[in-house]
């Protein structure tokens, strides 16, 4: 084994050839020498070595990029334990009133938690898990060294975040579920196997693309499918489902099984080929930049294209019916949503949310109700704006059709209106029901029209504008101009919210928020099909 | 490792994307020594060709073989004696242009890895860029460092995609230089080139690829073909 600090030609050495060792005696067919052969670990270590000498960082700054970061992790704690509680008080109060219609803790807990678990391992798989950097595909894979040096950081970073994400997102579903602290630490331990399992089971699918995208598509049914679960139980009369919270046997077991994955999972890393680290780099590097950008529409690219299954068109469209440009651009994008399986999985999932949301205490009328029904109408007009999406990322797409800017963008906001429409109005049938008045179905359909307009904004924004002055906040800096662009959407959702917010927070549709909402849709729509004019 | 077997070889090789080939079956030998340009229009399937040789995309059918096994990048042996550079720039932001080529001849157990290195940055005209980061490069020089790589450690087959894009033609000459003498080495050269006075100067045989049929050309006929292909 060769030794890696051995001087000679070792990054960041400035020493130059000798004239002895000149242009054309060394240049033709170097020689491997088995004994200088470098492993994995080495060319890693090297590498960060060279870096490492090239950076500006003193201890002073190390210390500061520590200690800001013990500080931001412990916010974050403070911030998720203070949902819980909150989430607690909620189903408590919820509890104390009685009523036999309302999801128990231990439903919201076995709900929660299986949404979760799918989340991560959908998260995981779409990740990777394991990589080594575009550069370091680029670079290290080519050589000889063996694989599994190369990626160990990334496998022992998921199998971390695996168990630690599992663990303590469990343990905030029991805590915020009502669970005393027994039956929570329990769940807590068989939460952090679980996720350590999932995230096993996600490496040993990263080798196959077509098993990790089988993963990808079955955790977003999964999720789908945890509010669809929630509706069956209020409808078969068992919403009040017992705690879970497993013996620490069964956690031993699962934490058992977990190892063995694991185990399995680490033989293979050496046989994990180029193709499958370079597709890995490709979207770590972009769902990186997106992180450290703030920039959640490319975030959402990345993971979405990660997890995105090969197309097959069976049957080609005729668009036989569809006249001028403009039902051109509309049905392009109904057809993305309809070849999109998984978007048609979480439409569903978002619309029986909005019904089950109301069988949770704290959810069921007034301000929660409100915030659960502009969250899923948002996402559901989301999945139906990916061609406005790929529009902004490849503006000839809208260019393609002989179209003034602005109708182009008001065809991209049918299919989104659409899709929040169908997720708003299987929100709004409970309301009908309950009362007997339509007319929460119609603030509905307009309510969705907001939120279609609210998707096309968000889709056509400008990148984050890294130039404006920082806000001082306990978190760190907040870049202003940045923070500008990311509420684009959003802000037209919740503003255009308002009339429906009203009416849920009296508890009446009158034809004044009927009316209401239907200006807000107008002017929704104004905003959201504006183009700023080229400077 | 010693053998009879030739250095590729590809049996009615079959490539292309979801199942969709992107041109027509392939027969293909090549021998140590040997150099063979890849032409076709664009689209034609010359890269996916050589990125099915390399490894790093299976092919739809058929049989491809290095050193007479099956291409599997993932076994060490195969990655040491198969270079391969394609039109793929990533950079370790921080590490020098010329601490990314000691550590690839490092990473394949090159003795004297800096002098080599150190030549070679001479050969391909950047030495003078060997202390400057990969992000303050242009375009050319880009080119000429990720080439560079392709040299900086043992080979037995190396294959290039357009090598030439973004070159000028003082480096292209060069670089015509570089594969006659690697060549002659007895490493096996396979490219894909829109250069005629690439092919001209290395006096390499042709592989055309189409839609149609794949077709071995002698030197002359590949020159005349990627005329016509142009």
């Amino acid at each position: 084994m060769a030794d890696a600090r051995r001087p000679d030609g070792a990054p960041g050495s400035t020493r130059r050839a000798g004239r002895d060792d000149g242009p054309g005696a060394a240049v033709h067919a170097p020689r491997t020498d088995p004994d200088e052969l470098l492993t994995g670990r080495e060319l890693r270590r090297l590498t960060a070595r060279a870096a490492a000498a090239r950076a500006d960082a003193g201890p002073g700054e190390i210390v500061v990029d520590v200690a800001y970061a013990v500080v931001s992790v412990a916010l974050a704690t403070v911030w998720v334990v203070g949902i819980a509680t909150m989430l607690r008080s909620s189903l408590d109060a919820g509890a104390a009133t009685g009523s036999g219609q309302v999801l128990g803790p231990g439903g919201v807990q076995a709900l929660g938690t299986a949404a979760l678990l799918a989340f991560l391992a959908g998260t995981a798989v779409r990740l990777g898990p394991v990589g080594a950097g575009s550069a370091g595909v680029r670079w290290w894979v080519p050589t000889p060294a063996d694989r599994r040096g190369l990626v160990v950081p990334s496998f022992v970073r998921a199998v971390l975040l695996g168990g630690v994400l599992g663990a303590a997102g469990t343990a905030v579903v029991a805590v915020a579920a009502g669970l005393d602290a027994g039956p929570s630490l329990r769940a807590m331990l068989t939460g952090g196997a679980l996720g350590l399992l999932l995230v096993a089971v996600a490496g040993l699918a990263q080798p196959s693309p077509r098993a990790a995208a089988a993963l990808a598509r079955t955790s977003d049914v999964a999720v789908a499918a945890v509010p669809v679960a929630g509706l069956a139980l209020v409808a078969v009369g068992r919403p009040g489902l017992p705690p879970l919270a497993a013996p620490p046997l069964v956690a031993l077991g699962l934490l058992a099984v977990a190892a063995v994955l694991v185990l399995r999972w680490w033989r293979g890393l050496e046989s994990l080929g180029a193709t499958v680290l370079r597709a890995q780099s490709a979207v770590a590097d972009q769902v990186g930049g997106a992180v450290l950008s703030a920039d959640t529409r490319d975030l959402g690219r990345a993971l979405r294209q990660a997890g995105a299954a090969r197309v097959r068109v069976r049957r080609p469209r005729r668009f036989g019916a569809v006249r001028g440009p403009f039902g051109a651009v509309v049905a392009a994008d109904l057809v993305l949503l309809g070849r999109s399986p998984s978007a048609l999985a979480q439409l569903v999932g978002l619309g029986a949310l909005t019904v089950v949301a109301q069988q949770v205490p704290g959810l069921g009328s007034g301000l929660g109700l409100l915030v659960v029904l502009v969250v899923a109408g948002l996402g559901a007009a989301v999945l139906g704006a990916e061609g406005a999406r790929t529009a902004e990322m490849a503006p000839v797409v809208d260019a393609l059709v002989p179209l003034p800017a602005r109708r182009t963008r008001l065809a991209r906001a049918v299919v989104p209106t659409f899709t929040a429409a169908a997720c708003l109005l299987a929100g709004s049938a409970p309301l009908v029901v309950a009362t007997g008045d339509a007319r929460w179905a119609a603030l509905a359909a307009l309510a969705a029209v907001v939120q279609g307009g609210a998707a096309v904004r968000s889709a056509y924004r400008e990148p984050p504008d890294w130039g404006g002055p920082l806000l001082a906040t306990p978190a760190g800096g907040l870049p202003t101009g940045a923070a500008a662009v990311l509420r684009k959407g959003p802000d037209l959702a919740v503003l255009g919210a308002v009339p429906l917010g009203v009416a849920l927070l009296v508890g009446t549709a009158g034809w004044v928020a009927v009316v209401a909402q239907a200006v807000a849709a107008a002017v929704a729509l104004a905003v959201a099909t504006h183009v700023r004019r080229a400077r | 490792m010693p053998s009879s077997a030739p250095v590729l070889e590809a049996r009615g090789l079959r490539v292309g994307y979801a199942d969709v080939a992107v041109c027509a079956p392939v027969d293909l030998t090549v021998a140590p020594g040997d150099l063979v340009v890849v032409i076709g229009a664009n689209g034609s399937g010359k890269s996916t060709l050589l990125r099915t040789v390399l490894g790093l995309q299976a092919p739809l059918g058929g049989v491809v073989r290095a050193f007479g096994r099956d291409v599997d990048e993932r076994e060490r042996d195969f990655r040491a004696r198969v270079a391969g550079v394609l039109d793929d720039d990533a950079f370790f932001p921080a590490l020098t242009v010329r601490e990314h080529l000691v550590l690839v001849a490092r990473g394949h157990g090159v003795a004297r890895a800096g002098a080599v290195v150190d030549a070679l940055l001479d050969r391909f005209g950047i030495a003078d860029q060997a202390g400057a980061l990969p992000s303050a490069l242009s375009s050319g020089q880009r080119r000429r460092f990720l080439l560079a790589s392709g040299f900086a450690r043992p080979r037995e087959l190396l294959v290039l995609d357009e090598p030439e894009q973004r070159l000028d033609p003082g480096m292209r000459e060069r670089l015509a230089g570089l594969l006659v003498d690697d060549a002659r080495d007895g490493v096996a050269v396979v490219l894909a080139t829109h250069d005629p006075d690439l092919v001209a100067r290395t006096g390499a045989r042709g592989l055309l690829v189409g839609e149609d049929a794949c077709v071995a050309l002698d030197p002359a006929d590949a020159h005349d073909a990627l005329l016509a292909v142009r």
